[in-house]
C-alpha cells in the first residue's frame, strides 16, 4: 500500500504537536509507571517494617478473630484483610464502620501489631502519581492521564506511518552523526523495539478506568447501575444489612482454605486467595468474601471470588469470570504485573525506561529542530526549562522523595505537615525549583541537574545505610533483594547521571560558545526526517 | 518444572531472540558495511533469524505458556533489538565475530569505515 506524501505530512504534523503539548504529562506517567513496576520492593525500601522474613501459610485467625469478636454489629463494619505474599510480608486489616477507618499490620507468625513509617511509600504516591497524577479536583487528575493515554495511541499510530524503514530503525543508532539525528535515531530506535509495550499499556491503562472515562457506555446494560456492572465483571458486591444480630464467623483460616481448593480443583493448579472481606461484622446477613484477584500463574485478573455465609459457613455466591471477559481481564492484568514473574517484571521495567527515553528524546529532537530553524532565544530558553524540568526535574524529585523519607522520622512535623505529606513536599518543592533552576542556568542546567542526580542517588543509599544498617553488602549477603535492588538501581542512577554529567561539563568547557552559536545559525529549511 | 529447567529455558529463549534478531540485523546491508565486512551471507541471515524468533516464541510458551509469553516474547525482543543497535553503535569488533561465522564466501576485504 502506497502512503501519500500529503498523508504522511499529516501524520508528521500530529504526531510533532500533540506530542509536544503532553510530553510534559507522559513522561511523568511514564517514569512513575516505570517506578511503579517494583512499588512493593520501593516499599520496603523506605519502611524498614517490611524487610523481615515472608511467612506466607501462617494462619490468619488469631490476627483477625479478635478484631471481629471486638467489633459492635450496630457499628455496620466491614472488614478487609489483605494477606502476607512475598513481596508484601505483612498481614493488613482494614476496617470500615461507625464512620471510622482502622489500617493496621501485622507480623504473619507471631500476629504481633507493627508499628508502621508514617509514609505513603512508593504505593501510595508514585502509585497514584501514575494514574491521577494526585490531581483530585473534580477527578480532574484521572482525565488528564487518560487523554494522555489516548493520545500516546495516536502517538503510536501516526509515527508508525511517519517512519518509512521501520524495519532499519530496529538496529539503527548513530552516536557518530550530530546530536539531532542522533537523538532522531535513538527515539526511533526506543519508540519501534517497544511497539508492543507502547501500545499495550495506555490502551490497558484506558481499559482499567473505563469506568471513568466512558460511564454512560460502560453501563448502558446495566441501566447506569454501576454496582451491578462492577459485580458481573469482577464479583464484588455488598450484601445487605439485615439489622439483626447474627453468628460471628467460626475460622477464617477454614473458609479461605475451601475457597482455594475449589480455585485449585477448578485451574487444575495451586490458588492462593489474596485477600478476603467480611461484611457487617455479627449482622445476621453478613458474609465473607474470599477473593482471587491476582492469580500468581496467570495474567488475568480477578479469577474468583467466593461469598460464603457468616451464619451459616455455606456458599452463598461463587464469581467465575465469563469467556468475553479474557481479553480486558489479561489486559489488565499485564498492567498491574502482580503474578508471579520477576523476567516480566524486569522486562517491563526496562519498557517502562524506553518509554520515558522516547519522550525525552521527543523532546530534545523538537527542541533541537526549533533551534536549526531560527527560534528566538527567549522561546528557546522557555522550551528548555520546560524540557528539563519535566525529565531531569522530575527524576531528581523522585530521589528526593526517597532522601526526605530516609532523613524524616515519624514525629517530624512542619508547616502543619506530618511526616508523610513533607515527603510529598520535598517532591514538589524539588520538581518545581527544576523548572525555576532550568530557566535561570538554561543551556548549563543539563549538567546541574545531572550532576545532582547523582549526588541524590548516592545521598538516598547513604541514608539508608545509615538509618537502617543496611548497605548494598548487608542486603545482598542476608537476601534482601528488594533493598539491594533498590540500591543498586541507586548505584546505577548515579553512575548514569555523574557520567552524563561529566560528559556535559567537558564539551561545555570544549566549546563554551557551542549554544550561543547554535542560537544564532541563520535558519535553515529542515529536511523530511 | 525445576528451577533450574526454567532457568535454562528462559536464558535459552533470551539467546534465541537475541541470535535470531542478530541475524535479521545481518539481513541488512547496511549493517554488514558497519561491521567493515562485505554482504556475502546475507541471504540466509533473515531466514534463520526469523526462524530463531519463532523457536524463541516456542520456548517461552513452554516454560510460561501462552499468555505468559506473549509478554515475554516481544520484550525481548525489544531488549535484544537494542543491545544489538548499542553494539553495532558502540563495539561492532563483537557483532562481526558473529557475522563472521555465516559469510558464506570468507574474505577480509574491507569496505571503508562504518557509514
Amino acid at each position: 500500500m502506497q502512503i501519500s506524501r500529503e498523508f504522511r505530512a499529516s501524520m508528521n504534523w500530529l504526531h510533532t504537536w500533540l506530542g509536544i503539548a503532553l510530553s510534559g504529562v507522559l513522561f511523568a506517567i511514564f517514569w512513575m509507571g516505570t517506578l511503579t513496576v517494583f512499588h512493593m520492593e520501593i516499599n520496603r525500601w523506605m519502611m524498614p517494617e517490611l524487610r523481615g522474613g515472608v511467612t506466607l501459610d501462617a494462619p490468619i485467625d488469631p490476627i483477625v478473630m479478635p478484631i471481629i469478636e471486638a467489633t459492635d454489629p450496630e457499628t455496620q463494619t466491614s472488614i478487609f484483610i489483605r494477606r502476607a505474599s512475598e513481596r508484601e510480608p505483612l498481614v493488613r486489616v482494614i476496617s470500615f464502620g461507625g464512620g471510622e477507618r482502622q489500617d493496621l499490620w501485622f507480623e504473619p507468625e507471631t500476629g504481633a501489631p507493627v508499628e508502621r513509617t508514617q509514609s505513603l511509600g512508593a504505593s501510595g504516591f508514585f502509585y497514584p502519581f501514575h494514574y491521577s497524577l494526585h490531581i483530585g479536583w473534580l477527578g480532574l487528575g484521572y482525565w488528564i492521564v487518560g487523554l494522555a493515554a489516548m493520545a500516546m495511541l495516536v502517538l503510536t499510530i501516526s509515527g508508525i506511518f511517519i517512519h518509512r524503514k521501520i524495519f532499519q530503525d530496529f538496529f539503527t543508532f548513530r552516536p557518530q552523526k550530530k546530536a539531532r539525528r542522533s537523538t532522531l535515531d535513538l527515539h526511533n530506535l526506543t519508540a519501534i523495539v517497544a511497539l508492543p509495550f507502547h501500545i499495550l499499556f495506555p490502551l490497558s491503562g484506558v481499559l482499567i478506568f473505563a469506568l471513568i472515562y466512558f460511564p454512560n457506555a460502560m453501563t448502558q446494560a446495566h441501566d447506569g447501575d454501576r454496582r451491578a456492572l462492577i459485580e458481573e465483571n469482577n464479583g464484588f458486591y455488598i450484601p445487605d444489612y439485615l439489622g439483626e444480630p447474627g453468628p460471628l464467623p467460626s475460622s477464617m483460616d477454614a473458609i479461605v482454605a475451601r475457597a482455594e481448593a475449589i480455585w485449585t480443583e477448578r485451574d487444575e493448579q495451586p490458588a492462593r486467595a489474596d485477600g478476603l472481606r467480611i461484611a457487617h461484622v455479627g449482622d445476621a446477613g453478613s458474609e465473607i468474601m474470599v477473593q482471587h484477584v491476582f492469580p500468581e500463574r496467570k495474567v488475568a485478573m480477578s479469577q474468583g471470588a467466593i461469598s460464603f455465609s457468616a451464619k451459616t459457613d455455606e456458599i452463598v455466591r461463587d464469581f467465575q469470570p465469563r469467556p468475553v471477559q479474557n481479553v480486558s481481564a489479561w489486559m489488565e492484568g499485564a498492567h498491574f504485573i502482580r503474578f508471579d514473574s520477576w523476567a516480566v517484571r524486569w522486562l517491563f521495567f526496562f519498557g517502562g525506561l524506553a518509554g520515558t527515553m522516547m519522550i525525552a528524546t521527543g523532546l530534545l529532537f523538537w527542541m533541537r529542530a526549533r533551534m536549526r530553524k531560527g527560534m528566538e532565544p527567549a522561546s528557546v530558553r522557555v522550551v528548555r526549562a520546560l524540557t528539563i524540568g519535566s525529565t531531569t526535574g522530575m527524576i531528581a524529585a523522585s530521589a528526593a522523595f526517597l532522601i526526605a523519607n530516609r532523613s524524616l522520622t515519624n514525629d517530624s512535623a512542619a508547616f502543619g505537615l506530618d511526616r508523610s505529606l513533607l515527603e510529598v513536599l520535598a517532591f514538589f518543592v524539588v520538581w518545581i525549583m527544576s523548572f525555576i533552576h532550568a530557566g535561570l542556568r538554561d543551556k548549563y542546567a543539563w549538567k546541574d541537574q545531572a550532576g545532582a542526580i547523582a549526588f541524590a542517588c548516592l545521598a538516598a543509599m547513604s541514608l539508608n545505610w545509615a538509618t537502617t544498617g543496611d548497605n548494598l553488602f548487608v542486603s545482598l549477603s542476608s537476601g534482601q533483594w528488594a533493598v539491594a535492588g533498590v540500591d543498586l538501581a541507586l548505584l546505577a542512577s548515579f553512575l548514569i547521571a555523574a557520567k552524563s554529567a561529566l560528559h556535559l561539563a567537558r564539551v561545555q568547557a570544549r566549546d563554551p560558545e557551542f549554544s550561543a552559536k547554535t542560537l544564532s545559525r541563520a535558519p535553515k529549511p529542515v529536511a523530511a526526517e | 518444572m525445576t528451577i533450574l529447567l526454567s532457568i535454562s529455558l528462559f536464558l535459552l529463549t533470551a539467546l534465541a531472540c537475541w541470535f535470531g534478531l542478530l541475524l535479521i540485523a545481518l539481513s541488512q546491508r547496511r549493517n554488514w558495511r558497519t561491521l567493515g565486512l562485505d554482504g556475502a551471507g546475507m541471504r540466509i541471515a533473515r531466514p534463520l533469524g526469523w526462524a530463531l524468533l519463532v523457536a524463541a516464541f516456542g520456548l517461552s510458551w513452554l516454560r510460561d505458556g501462552m499468555s505468559f509469553a506473549m509478554l515475554i516474547w516481544p520484550m525481548l525482543i525489544a531488549l535484544s533489538a537494542i543491545s544489538i543497535a548499542l553494539l553495532l553503535a558502540h563495539r561492532p569488533s563483537i557483532l562481526r565475530v558473529f557475522a563472521k561465522m555465516i559469510q558464506t564466501q570468507p574474505d577480509n576485504r574491507s569496505l571503508g569505515s562504518p557509514n
